[in-house]
């Protein structure tokens, strides 16, 4: 009785001091005198960094690699652009996703400075409302750079500015693909290692919380606010879901709404989530290689995702991963050397860490924390890996374990509460052979249903406990 | 099994009380601080010491409900952001939780609010769909000698009255005044409230309303209108037109004008249309006996004081700066150029808009806060040189501007290239014919030299004629076969193939279609 009230009201859980002894964060200095907040990271060869602000610059760092970090030196390579939220290297150029257009920014002269900007597609409208941000990925396989529009304002698309609300590819050859309507506000987007495109959506209108959504070409991401604009080009109609309703409720009954693969459950894993990258350094990062980090700005932390796919569409388990950084992460990219850099800003938007833009990277010191590794939804519960070898009669216990489960309103109005709260009761717990994972055996599974465990009391085969012990699984579909 | 009956009991919402402050933790203190003192030293609004909290709970209620945009005062400071919506976010048990912890929390001794207090309160605002503003939040629920920029002596709760108003509804595609006079009303009505309103129409885009009534003038004088619209409209006083404000665009920069009235009743009539997008009105009047009234309900956009951040071409060159330009499109990309004259492009219709003197651009309402709305240029001289496209094929000379492009004619921006000043080229297309459009800073006197290069291809030419429309908004008079006044403006024409020719209101420069490269040469000097 008493654990369990300490359970609930410690939910918001306090910096943790071990993150040092695994991953090493480190400030770098920015320009002095530069107001840098960073809008997106771009890698360069010759171990350069490309940054671009907010306030539309781009400087590039070298230096960012080494071990000194006090001796960076920052070349700016342009000015004047508005507020470029997505960045990539490509063939001796830099492309920008802008408010107004993607760009490619080349040194024709090389003198260190673009001198030639060329656009690539401005095919979105604006109209000078400040929440038309754009954030464009990296080019994908074919060589198309998917950018998600955000909506004009809270609940607003009007005739001026068409394709707000939608997911558009454009190829730099000024191809232009619709995508996905059904977008509200972005905070990033990126590909997992199988190369389907993900993007962060926030707490809002038709957002009961803010969820990593899956671009999935024809899907529907929730908001219908946008789908004026499927009648301008004879497209079909979008999906008109009922306020007041559930996801899954809505899901069943037109196939084309794609549920949020991952809700980061509003308060507690975070508030405002942005990039969205995946670990592809095969191990040099730590033992988490090709799953799915995603940058959150208030909370100022990088969170760990582990997708599966049950029944055609992805769902899985998020993790608190890193935190602690002095800004609100916006974007988020793995350099070489499995160097994560990140950078942020809290300028409209509150974050954590004292400072009012950042920029860092972070490594891994090499020693593996005690984490859960991954998550499987199954018929009957969940199998969790872990990252080392558990204590097994710890892990049998089910006092280790606390369970809840709850979803969203999918509704009109701004966000939602947690309702329609179940407790799934552990009934039993099978530790594996290699004592690397648990079968849980669950009653009262939900389909659609946020899982929320803690394993406070499973501790490893040296004793130790669980660096992050909640973890939240996305119930989309039940295993058949 | 005992912890799991005793997980169900719990589970049960009757047992399970609201932790304010753990719920203020979770959802509040993001921004606010856990220490009720605004988060980013002062960036975002405090809740200890604030007035916001203190007195009738329905206020601070009301504002977590349904969110809070726009300017602001709290404890001694100026804010301007946003405060998100909670009432569908979170549950009653919540919101009551939070709203009695923050208020006897950091000195605060305000008495608690109760679950059925937060019931009540949606209860009364349950077909709000809109967040607040400080100035309707405040009329409703006023703070006692608030210091904000919405103070009780303020427009926003001084009402006027028009008297005897009608409203007439129009429906029709209407982007300028000539259109809205040219359509007949669909409906009259009587308004007694007495202030005018965009709500008086009965759909959201494509409507003209008109007023008409009388004021009554305290005393004779001369009395000032503030008129601000989106998307337009006019504002005649005893059948003189004094304010025209014939337009396509946002509100956010109201018109004042001046004119005398007699004592007593005087005639009044106010034209306005919205073709898309977003719709908002705003009227006040001063003078004699009347201290800055609103006549419509909702009163202009108080401008935040905010943060200057000046923008200065460095030494021997130019800087640009890409964002929302007052006076040119969305799309509008400013150049400060070192000698002291600045110009605004706009990337949707290919068009050099703006023309000025002196400082470029001040940043501070973009690099600040979330940076909402359009800042004109910090400068002096500002002339607007033209607005839309401003290529395009006529049949004659006498054919009017189109409003839009030609399909076969479309605009596409191609970007810009700089050169060692750091001076740009803009290069677009109207159709297939490629244009690149420089503009630096005249040799002699202040002003600018501008080279228009076009490049018809060999598959796209034909005998037509297309046309460069230079000048556009004003009267263009002629001073010569290639000079002309315009505005604060001396333009000359010293290159091109056609001469130029002024029509009303406008300077066009003809260009043939014949393959191969075209060139026109402006200098625009200010007088």
């Amino acid at each position: 009785m008493k654990s369990l009230l300490f359970f609930l009201a410690a939910l918001p859980v306090m910096a943790d001091d071990r993150q040092s002894e695994f991953y090493l964060r480190e400030e770098i200095p920015t320009p002095p005198g530069e107001v840098l907040e960073l809008g997106s990271i771009a890698i360069m060869p010759d171990k350069k960094v490309a940054v671009s602000s907010r306030r539309g610059d781009v400087w590039v760092c070298e230096g960012a690699y080494e071990k000194d970090l006090s001796k960076v030196k920052w070349t700016l390579f342009a000015r004047g652009l508005h507020e470029p939220l997505g960045m990539f290297y490509k063939d001796g150029s830099l492309y920008l996703t802008q408010r107004p257009e993607i760009t490619k920014l080349t040194d024709t002269d090389g003198d260190g400075r673009a001198d030639l900007f060329e656009t690539v597609t401005q095919y979105w409208g604006i109209n000078g409302d400040y929440h038309e941000y754009n954030f464009g990925s990296d080019p994908d396989k074919d060589g198309n750079v998917w950018v998600v529009h955000c909506l004009t304002g809270s609940g607003g698309a009007s005739a001026k500015s068409p394709w707000r609300g939608w997911c558009y590819r454009y190829g730099l050859d000024g191809k232009v693909i619709p995508t996905c309507p059904g977008i509200r506000s972005p905070g990033g987007i990126g590909f997992n290692q199988a190369g389907d495109c993900f993007y962060t959506d926030n707490q809002g209108l038709w957002n009961g919380s803010s969820s990593l959504k899956w671009l999935k070409p024809g899907g529907f991401m929730g908001n219908p606010t946008g789908n004026v604009y499927a009648k301008l080009t004879g497209q079909e109609e979008p999906p008109n879901p009922k306020t007041g309703s559930r996801m899954v409720t809505e899901v069943d009954k037109d196939p084309r709404i794609v549920p949020p693969p991952i809700i980061l459950p509003h308060g507690k894993v975070g508030q405002s989530p942005t990039a969205v990258i995946y670990d592809p350094t095969e191990g040099k990062f730590g033992p988490f290689q090709g799953q799915v980090l995603v940058g959150e700005q208030t909370h100022s932390q990088v969170q760990r995702v582990y997708l599966e796919k049950v029944n055609g569409g992805y769902q899985g388990a998020v993790w608190k991963f890193l935190e602690d950084f002095r800004c609100g992460i916006i974007p988020a990219r793995m350099g070489q050397d499995a160097t994560l850099f990140v950078g942020g800003s809290n300028r409209g938007w509150a974050a954590r860490g004292g400072k009012n833009f950042t920029f860092e990277r972070v490594r891994w010191t090499g020693k593996t924390p005690f984490e859960m590794h991954e998550m499987h939804a199954k018929p009957d519960g969940f199998v969790i890996t872990f990252t080392e070898p558990i204590d097994a009669s710890s892990a049998k216990k089910i006092d280790s374990y606390k369970a809840a489960a709850w979803t969203y309103i999918y509704q009109k109005g701004y966000g939602s509460p947690e309702v329609d709260k179940v407790t799934p009761v552990i009934d039993k717990v099978t530790v594996a052979p290699d004592k690397k994972s648990i079968h849980l055996k669950v009653s009262g599974l939900t389909r659609g249903h946020v899982h929320h465990f803690n394993l406070n009391g499973v501790k490893s085969s040296s004793g130790k406990t669980l660096w992050h012990p909640d973890v939240y699984y996305t119930l989309n579909e039940i295993p058949k | 099994m005992k912890y799991l009956l005793a997980l169900t009991l719990l589970a049960a919402p009757p047992l399970l009380a609201e932790d304010g402050k753990s719920n203020y933790t979770l959802y509040c203190s993001a921004c606010h601080a856990p220490d009720g003192k605004g988060i980013g030293n002062g960036q975002f609004p405090p809740l200890a010491e604030s007035e916001w909290v203190k007195g009738k709970p329905d206020r601070m209620i009301q504002l977590v409900l349904h969110g809070l945009q726009g300017p602001i005062h709290a404890a001694g400071k100026e804010y301007n952001l946003v405060m998100p919506p909670q009432g569908a976010a979170l549950t009653d048990e919540q919101l009551s939780s939070i709203i009695t912890y923050v208020r006897s929390s950091w000195g605060h001794k305000e008495s608690s609010v109760s679950i059925s207090d937060i019931k009540a309160s949606r209860e009364v605002s349950k077909n709000r769909s809109q967040m607040w503003e400080a100035a309707e939040l405040l009329e409703k629920y006023p703070i006692p000698g608030y210091k904000g920029a919405v103070s009780e002596s303020s427009p926003a709760n001084k009402k006027g009255k028009i008297q005897d108003l009608l409203s007439y509804i129009h429906h029709g595609d209407f982007k300028n005044l000539a259109a809205l006079r040219k359509s007949k009303a669909k409906n009259v009505e009587e308004e007694k409230g007495g202030l005018i309103s965009v709500k008086h129409a009965d759909r959201k885009d494509n409507f003209g309303l008109v007023w008409e009534g009388w004021l009554n003038a305290p005393a004779e004088g001369k009395y000032t209108f503030v008129y601000d619209t989106d998307d337009g409209g006019a504002l005649i006083i005893n059948g003189k037109e004094i304010i025209t404000r014939d337009r396509n665009g946002p509100a956010g920069t109201p018109t004042k004008k001046s004119t005398k009235l007699k004592k007593g009743r005087n005639e009044i009539r106010i034209e306005y249309f919205e073709n898309t997008g977003n719709e908002e009105i705003a009227l006040s009047w001063s003078g004699p006996g009347i201290n800055n009234q609103s006549l419509s309900d909702k009163p202009a956009k108080q401008k935040s004081k905010g943060v200057s951040i000046p923008l200065t071409p460095p030494v021997n060159e130019a800087t640009i700066y890409r964002n929302f330009i007052a006076g040119t499109d969305p799309r509008g990309i400013g150049v400060g150029y070192f000698e002291n004259v600045n110009l605004a492009f706009s990337g949707d219709s290919m068009s050099v808009d703006l023309l000025w003197t002196g400082k470029f651009m001040d940043a501070g309402r973009h690099w600040t806060g979330r940076g909402q709305g359009f800042q004109g240029p910090a400068g002096e001289n500002v002339v607007t040189i033209n607005r839309g496209i401003p290529f395009a094929i006529l049949d004659s000379q006498t054919t009017p501007w189109p409003n839009g492009p030609d399909p076969s004619l479309a605009p596409l921006f191609k970007g810009y290239k700089l050169d060692k000043k750091q001076q740009p080229t803009f290069l677009y297309q109207f159709g297939n014919v490629k244009i690149s459009d420089t503009s630096l800073p005249a040799k002699t006197g202040q002003g600018f030299a501008r080279t228009l290069t076009l490049e018809v291809p060999a598959g796209s030419a034909s005998d037509k004629v297309i046309y460069f429309r230079a000048l556009s908004g004003n009267q263009v008079q002629a001073s010569g076969e290639r000079n002309f006044s315009f505005d604060k403006l001396a333009i000359a024409v010293p290159t091109s193939e056609y001469a130029p020719f002024a029509r009303e209101n406008e300077l066009l420069i003809p260009v043939p279609l014949s393959a191969g490269t075209h060139k026109i040469q402006i200098n625009y000097t200010w007088k």
